[in-house]
């Protein structure tokens, strides 16, 4: 399981602050199921940060984001435009949290640093048109000194090792709501 | 396995050599995802039926012209339109504009039969919207390639 570097108070409130004045998402037809995680904003204003985990997932949420070994990301830049990228989230039980493997100097850092909102659609392999959306907060984390070996490994996604000097970090994503698309 | 960009265009350009399968990658697929910003900045990712048939500059949609997908590029034309060969681990990424149209002899030329499951009101539907995205950028990714190029991103 990843481990989770501690962070400053301070910064989980102000991530709590944003989530809080996000209004509520437009609820599309089309969205066959969609779950909202009300309690996130709670458990991070209460800085009980892992709370979100006991949330239930659906089974076919999880089941669906198990399968998918890719995701297309999308964030925004300084200028408010869009970019979209596949990126392989780390594998791990979905719990509400979704983890990718980054280096320091990728662009997609730099704009999660700037707008933290981010959205990550998983598409079904065995399907020409079923996926979830996912809409979060990203947070990057630096990749914990001691551990080498595991994120050499993670990284490996990227098909050429990631230097040290190029700063391996993590981006988290919680989850806020997600909509399956059929 | 591995993610790589294999490339990467913008408008007006010749297409480099990756992009060769390009045409046949868009016009097999039946469903794309287009992100848009709605005018609280939220991002909405919508599959929408593809009629694209080829590669070009600019991309064609038909959609209900009262869902929130209009009104979001009005606000904010800024929109992402992304293909996705799931079989092959393929992804083209349109970066560009959308502009919200009204050409019922173009909606008539870009009708399929296919569409009526989505839009049901027909080519005749006077809330039928007409969007183009003039693509500015459009990246090639390729997932499970054997390629030992490292994505674009990565590279900084």
């Amino acid at each position: 399981m990843t481990t989770t570097p501690s962070l400053p108070a301070t910064a989980i409130l102000s991530v709590a602050d944003r989530a809080r004045s996000t209004p509520k998402r437009r609820r599309s037809r089309a969205a066959t199921w969609r779950w909202l995680v009300h309690n996130v904003r709670v458990a991070l204003h209460a800085g009980a940060e892992e709370d979100h985990a006991l949330h239930h997932w659906p089974e076919v949420l999880r089941e669906l984001i198990h399968r998918a070994g890719v995701a297309l990301v999308t964030t925004r830049d300084g200028d408010g435009r869009l970019h979209t990228q596949p990126m392989a989230p780390v594998k791990r039980e979905f719990d509400g949290e979704i983890w990718f493997p980054v280096t320091a100097a990728m662009p997609l850092v730099d704009h999660l640093l700037g707008r933290p909102e981010i959205q990550v659609t998983y598409l079904d392999p065995d399907s020409s048109h079923r996926c979830v959306v996912v809409d979060g907060i990203a947070r990057v984390f630096e990749a914990p000194a001691d551990a080498d070996a595991r994120w050499r490994d993670r990284f490996a996604i990227w098909r050429s090792p990631v230097p040290r000097a190029e700063g391996p970090a993590y981006v988290r994503v919680d989850v806020m709501c997600a909509d399956v698309w059929e | 396995m591995g993610i790589a960009s294999l490339g990467t265009t913008s408008r007006g350009r010749t297409l480099p050599e990756a992009f060769a399968g390009a045409a046949e990658l868009i016009q097999g697929i039946g469903v794309a995802l287009v992100t848009t910003v709605d005018g609280t900045g939220i991002m909405h990712t919508r599959q929408l039926p593809n009629i694209n048939t080829g590669y070009d500059d600019d991309l064609w949609f038909l959609a209900n012209g009262t869902s929130p997908l209009i009104s979001d590029l009005y606000n904010h034309p800024e929109v992402v339109v992304t293909f996705a060969d799931r079989g092959n681990g393929r992804f083209i990424v349109a970066n560009g504009t959308g502009r919200v149209l009204k050409d019922p002899a173009r909606v008539k030329q870009l009708w399929h039969p296919v569409l009526a499951s989505w839009l049901p009101g027909g080519p005749d539907d006077p809330e039928l919207a007409l969007i183009r995205v003039e693509t500015r950028c459009v990246d090639l990714w390729d997932y499970r390639s054997d390629a030992a190029k490292p994505p674009a991103g990565a590279r900084g």
